[in-house]
């Protein structure tokens, strides 16, 4: 009975602060997720491409960022409020782009080292310059893949967004904190929902996005050899 | 067009790919490089286009060092083909095929020109495949594909590495004889790899035979199966050209895949004059493709008197009876021997004509069987003999 009486009085939190809540949304999707992420791409897919040109780069790269990926996130924000970005979103966001780092640079470098060999050959017998290879046959054929990483990054970072609040930044995991401080279990829901449901849906669309981003011709291949 | 001077390849751990290779290939000349695997064929294809590089000694293409050109614009010049058909997944057909122009920048009219020309030289009608991708094509069609795409920008050397290999016997053999009529058209510099003697026979002007690194023997086709230089090569030959035991051959391995036909529609009198020309008393009725029945000599002449011009259908009889390819070949020969049919037509299950198979067939395979022990330089041709 008390469950059920927490969830109205979420519900009932939820309609009459709504401006309130939407705007903890929109920070946690575009500060905390989509911010991070994006330069996390900008910054992940040249350093993975990279690592498939020059070989020797790939084991300090992966290095790097396999310990930065071993780090707890909490702590990992936490270590960025005295290095000079004190308390509030800027720490959270710097943990979490390193934070994405990983599966978008992992994927990208499996991706296009996966490519078969004999169409890299064929590509190169034909005459193509080691650029045109990567630009019309690589990252074509692994894009799909390196769209997974991106999913796979989104996902953890809408999760880990949450924490941000504990550094003083801002998001739905501010509903959370301030739940856990003042014992209200409603307030916890207030965040965790639809935090929740946020991951779920990312999930889903991203989904979509990975099967749009596959051309046509590569998908036909898949279905055929399923 | 391309001359290989003292060429060897070492790879790491010493082992010797290619030793002191001395060749000169003509302009025009179609050469198959053979031999078992791990003979070097391969490595020598591709130390011409430099995907690999020789240790040591010096290629030419057209007169020039190729470690002196420019790598990119030699590899435009030169069609290269592989063994796994190596179509890009994510491009249509037409995209495959004008790779090379599109890299060489041709303007789009001149490419979408040259994709259709091409299609249809192998008889893909390009409003249908233009824009098909490679998955939505079966395997011989891709590798069509694959050796359009090798002369799309219509270059002077041609590399093939095992480019038959990965399809399956019916496809394989049907794709050589397309190209075998392709390549006379062409009259392009070929340079083919294959471990399948009786392909080499089939296309090449000239056979090198390979063995850990080095030619065994250059020659003919003829000169190969006539006079192999050593056991290495007379037990490859002989390994091609050896038929297999009577009990199981199939239809396919016995029939003669060109019978004489005669279009339905044609009269008697061009009828007559096929069967002198060909020496033969019967003729297959086909019309498309598609057998339409039998007329022999002896049903010609009663109407040939009156009317020369009157269609062959009208007196031709119904099929003789018919087989499949993929019959054992006991079940056609009970037909010629108990049934006393001179002749068996072998018909796809949609009825498409493909063969016949006739009592000098089946005498080619006795002589055959009865002659394995000797030596193996005896052709295959048991599918010979007059209908």
């Amino acid at each position: 009975m008390t469950v059920f009486a927490t969830w109205l009085k979420m519900w009932s939190y939820l309609t009459t602060n709504l401006p309130e809540v939407v705007r903890a949304l929109e920070e946690h999707v575009l500060l905390l997720v989509v911010f991070p992420v994006a330069m996390a791409v900008v910054v992940a897919v040249p350093l993975g491409i990279a690592a498939t040109r020059w070989s020797w780069l790939e084991k300090p790269i992966m290095a790097v960022i396999n310990i930065i990926q071993t780090i707890p996130s909490l702590a990992l924000m936490a270590l960025f409020i005295p290095l000079g970005l004190g308390i509030g979103n800027k720490p959270a966001i710097v943990a979490l782009f390193l934070y994405s780092l990983l599966p978008i640079l992992r994927n990208t470098y499996t991706g296009i080292k996966g490519v078969d060999a004999d169409l890299k050959e064929a590509a190169t017998g034909m005459g193509m310059t080691e650029f045109e290879r990567l630009l019309r046959v690589e990252l074509p054929l692994a894009v799909p893949v390196i769209m997974a990483g991106v999913r796979t990054a989104t996902v953890i970072a809408i999760g880990t967004a949450t924490l941000a609040a504990m550094v003083g930044g801002g998001g739905l995991g501010r509903y959370i904190y301030r739940g856990l401080q003042l014992m209200r279990d409603y307030l916890i829901l207030v965040g965790a929902v639809p935090a929740a449901a946020l991951a779920l849906v990312a999930d889903f669309v991203l989904g979509h996005v990975e099967y749009w981003v596959t051309p046509e011709g590569l998908r036909l291949s898949r279905e055929k050899s399923e | 067009m391309v001359t290989f001077e003292h060429v060897t390849k070492k790879y790491k751990g010493g082992t010797e790919a290619v030793r002191d290779l001395n060749l000169t290939i003509e302009k025009g000349q179609f050469v198959v490089l053979i031999g078992p695997s791990g003979c070097g064929k391969t490595t020598t294809l591709k130390m011409v286009n430099r995907l690999i590089e020789p240790t040591s000694g010096e290629i030419y293409f057209q007169g020039q060092k190729t470690s002196a050109l420019n790598l990119v614009e030699m590899r435009r010049n030169i069609g290269y083909v592989i063994q796994n058909i190596g179509l890009l997944p994510h491009l249509t057909v037409a995209a495959n095929i004008a790779l090379v122009p599109e890299l060489k920048g041709w303007p789009r009219k001149k490419r979408e020109e040259r994709v259709d020309e091409l299609l249809s030289m192998v008889g893909m009608e390009p409003s249908i495949y233009r824009n098909r991708y490679p998955a939505q094509l079966s395997g011989g069609q891709q590798q069509r594909i694959g050796v359009l795409r090798a002369l799309a920008a219509d270059p002077e050397l041609i590399l093939m590495d095992e480019p038959f290999g990965a399809l399956d016997p019916l496809t394989r053999e049907q794709l050589q004889l397309e190209f075998k009529r392709l390549k006379e058209r062409l009259k392009k510099t070929i340079i083919f790899v294959t471990h399948d003697m009786n392909e080499a026979l089939l296309l090449g002007d000239r056979i090198i035979v390979m063995k850990d690194g080095v030619v065994v023997q250059d020659d003919t086709p003829e000169g190969i199966l006539r006079h192999p230089a050593n056991e290495f090569v007379a037990s490859f030959v002989g390994r091609a050209a050896k038929p297999q035991a009577a009990s199981d051959l199939l239809v396919r391995d016995v029939m003669n895949p060109a019978p004489i036909t005669i279009e339905a529609k044609r009269g008697l009198g061009e009828a007559l004059k096929r069967m002198q020309k060909y020496k033969v008393d019967s003729l297959l009725v086909v019309s498309d493709g598609v057998l339409r029945g039998l007329v022999q000599a002896r049903d010609l002449y009663p109407h040939l008197i009156r009317d020369e011009r009157l269609p062959v259908e009208e007196v031709a009889t119904p099929p003789p009876v018919t087989v499949t390819a993929d019959m054992p070949l006991s079940q056609a020969a009970v037909h010629l021997t108990a049934h006393g049919h001179n002749l068996v037509a072998v018909v796809s299950p949609e009825g498409r004509l493909e063969g016949v198979v006739t009592r000098a067939s089946l005498v080619g395979v006795l002589v055959d069987s009865l002659n394995t022990s000797g030596d193996g330089g005896a052709q295959l041709s048991a599918g010979g003999g007059g209908q």
